[in-house]
């Protein structure tokens, strides 16, 4: 028994040491900047106005904003091309990817969710500054799994979301190995999967690409994307199930019945 | 005090592979029920003693390995007494199933309930012979979705990649199955059940008792008793 304990208490110590990852959802967006914490983060020592062309310096005081104003997401008001000055790159590709397409109504969404710009995924004041891969995965898969929780849930059911996650294995994928952050490719082409893949797998071929990774318990709608390979996985994992829980059940009663009867019959004499 | 008679049940091969299938089966479920349960308190922990997310995976491999080995040595095992020492395959020695173990389980389960008497059984009861095929047959659905899942990209040549999700729900579900089995049905049936209770030392030392061997494999032990030579060639000296 004790070097079982021992074993366990390892266990939890070693889990708290490796850092289960802090919440990382964003903080709510707010009118109070709270100066310590912005200097701490990745902006610390940009001025105010690199980001707020429209806020005045110290000379000449601010106009107190209106009311209608105040009230509403600083995140909607925001004007993000300002950001567009020192991260071109991540501009860019959120400029040409399916959010930035489905905010301009240059595509039609089915989700519920609005897309997402810088905002959404990024608090500009306190971001910190080079985050581990770790880091990231956890949160990713808070972020993006806001508006996509069928994605979360099914990626973390998946081994790279397990490893990258859960347990912080930093060669696994988050979100943004395979879709991007900013571009958000959908990779529902084979070969776009496919290249992905063989970042990390570079010997996969294009059957490989075919393992869905978001792999959904329920039965899917006939014109959902790869509804045979679902439709497959359904039905095996019922019968299987049954399978399991059918043979479990039948030794479990078999041991109990048999437990009942030998304590009977010692207890009787 | 004398010590009573005892009898060779299990020889040394025999005993040496349920060994290694035991530190097999610690090896398999240590190392892949973290990734399995990956939030669970304790996972990460678990995981870093062994290495990391790699460091578990390799000792998942080892232990599938040392399983492989010890399913071929019971093959050698099985094969020997077959081809030579010409035990029968369906004779009453054998692992294999046969009609009386039907008969002998609706007997048992009457019995369970208080109608009619313990069926006896021979060299290897219902159960013992469940307990021995389920593990060949999770060896084959384990060990198939295993090889698929270890190499995936070599799977995936000449299979669609849904072959890989298939592979994760057997893989899975067919483990947790041996692992309910095991920690259940196996552990009672052979050690925890109160004539036995708390561990049935047999399959360590491979000796049994002469009381025992009459009790729980009767007809086994009513045969040898026609056929002297064999009693003697297993006393334990
Ligand atoms: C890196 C760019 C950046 C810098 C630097 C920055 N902000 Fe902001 N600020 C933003 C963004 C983006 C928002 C929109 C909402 C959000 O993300 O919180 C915002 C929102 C605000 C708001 C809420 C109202 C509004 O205008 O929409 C205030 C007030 C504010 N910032 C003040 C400041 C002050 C004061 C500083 C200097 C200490 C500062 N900001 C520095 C990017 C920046
Ligand atoms: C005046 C230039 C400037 C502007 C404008 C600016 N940033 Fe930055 N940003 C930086 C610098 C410099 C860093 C620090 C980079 C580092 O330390 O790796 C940074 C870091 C970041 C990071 C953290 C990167 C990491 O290491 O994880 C994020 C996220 C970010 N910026 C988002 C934004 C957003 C969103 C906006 C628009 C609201 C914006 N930035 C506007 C200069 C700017
Ligand atoms: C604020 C909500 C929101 C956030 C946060 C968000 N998304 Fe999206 N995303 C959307 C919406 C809305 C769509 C359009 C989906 C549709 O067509 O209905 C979309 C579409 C996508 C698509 C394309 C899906 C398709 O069918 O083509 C991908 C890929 C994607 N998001 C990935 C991400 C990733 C990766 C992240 C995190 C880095 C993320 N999203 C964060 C709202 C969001
Ligand atoms: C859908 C969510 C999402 C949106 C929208 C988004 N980002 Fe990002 N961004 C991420 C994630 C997640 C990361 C973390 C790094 C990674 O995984 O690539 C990131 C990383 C960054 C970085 C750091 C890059 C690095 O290599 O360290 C910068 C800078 C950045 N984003 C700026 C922006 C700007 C500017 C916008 C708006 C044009 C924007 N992001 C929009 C999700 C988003
Ligand atoms: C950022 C890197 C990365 C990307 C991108 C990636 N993987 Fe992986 N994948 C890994 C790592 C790391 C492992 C664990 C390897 C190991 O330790 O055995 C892994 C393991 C696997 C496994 C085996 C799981 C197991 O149980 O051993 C499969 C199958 C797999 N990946 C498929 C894919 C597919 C399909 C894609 C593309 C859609 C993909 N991966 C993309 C990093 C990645």
């Amino acid at each position: 028994m004790r070097p079982l304990l021992i074993l366990a208490v390892l266990m939890l110590v070693l889990g708290a040491c490796t850092g289960v990852p802090a919440s990382s959802a964003l903080p709510a967006p707010s009118w109070y900047v709270d100066s310590a914490r912005f200097q701490r983060g990745a902006h610390a020592g940009l001025d105010c106005s690199d980001c707020h062309a429209d806020i005045q310096l110290d000379d000449v005081p601010a106009k107190h904003p209106s009311a209608d104003r105040i009230t509403q997401d600083a995140r909607v008001l925001f004007d993000y091309r300002a950001c567009e000055r020192c991260h071109k790159e991540e501009y860019a590709a959120y400029a040409t990817g399916v959010h930035a397409e489905v905010r301009d109504g240059a595509r039609v969404k089915t989700s519920t969710f609005d897309a997402p710009t810088c905002g959404n995924c990024h608090n500009a004041h306190y971001a910190p500054a080079q985050r581990t891969r770790v880091e990231l995965f956890a949160v990713q898969s808070d972020v993006c799994g806001a508006c996509h929780p069928a994605e979360r849930a099914t990626y973390l059911q998946n081994f790279h979301g397990k490893a990258a996650v859960h347990l912080g294995e930093k060669r696994s994928a988050g979100c943004t190995d395979c879709h991007g952050g900013h571009r958000v490719a959908s990779l529902t082409q084979a070969e776009d999967a496919l290249a992905v893949c063989q970042r990390c797998h570079p010997e996969a071929s294009p059957n490989m690409a075919g393992f869905l990774i978001h792999a959904h318990e329920e039965l899917p709608a006939p014109e959902a994307r790869r509804a045979f390979e679902s439709t497959l996985l359904f039905y095996a994992k019922l019968l299987l199930t049954l399978f399991v829980v059918g043979v479990l059940g039948f030794f479990y009663a078999h041991t109990l019945l048999w437990l009942i009867r030998s304590l009977h019959r010692r207890l009787r004499g | 005090m004398s010590h009573p008679v005892a009898y060779w049940r299990f020889n040394l091969w025999d005993r040496l592979t349920h060994l290694l299938l035991i530190v097999s089966m610690v090896g398999l479920i240590g190392s892949r029920f973290p990734l399995k349960f990956s939030d669970a308190l304790g996972a990460r922990g678990a995981i870093a003693l062994m290495g990391g997310v790699g460091g578990a995976g390799v000792i998942h491999r080892v232990s599938a390995i040392i399983l492989g080995m010890a399913c071929l040595m019971n093959l050698v095992s099985v094969a020997y007494l077959i081809l030579v020492k010409r035990r029968p395959i369906f004779g009453p020695d054998s692992i294999f199933p046969r009609g009386k173990d039907f008969t002998d389980l609706w007997q048992h389960a009457r019995y369970f309930f208080g109608r009619g008497e313990r069926p006896k059984f021979d060299r290897y009861a219902y159960w013992e012979k469940f307990d021995y095929w389920a593990v060949f047959w999770g060896m084959a659905i384990i060990g198939g979705s295993g090889l698929v899942l270890w190499f995936p990209a070599i799977a995936t040549q000449f299979l669609p990649g849904i072959v890989i999700n298939l592979a994760y729900l057997a893989h899975s579900d067919e483990a947790m199955l041996a692992f309910g089995f095991l920690i259940v049905v196996h552990l009672f049936n052979t050690h925890l059940r109160p004539e036995r209770f708390p561990l049935d030392k047999v399959i360590f030392t491979g000796k049994i008792s002469a009381d025992e061997w009459a009790r729980d494999h009767s007809l086994e032990w009513e045969r040898v008793q026609h056929a002297p030579g064999r009693l003697d060639e297993q006393r334990v000296h």
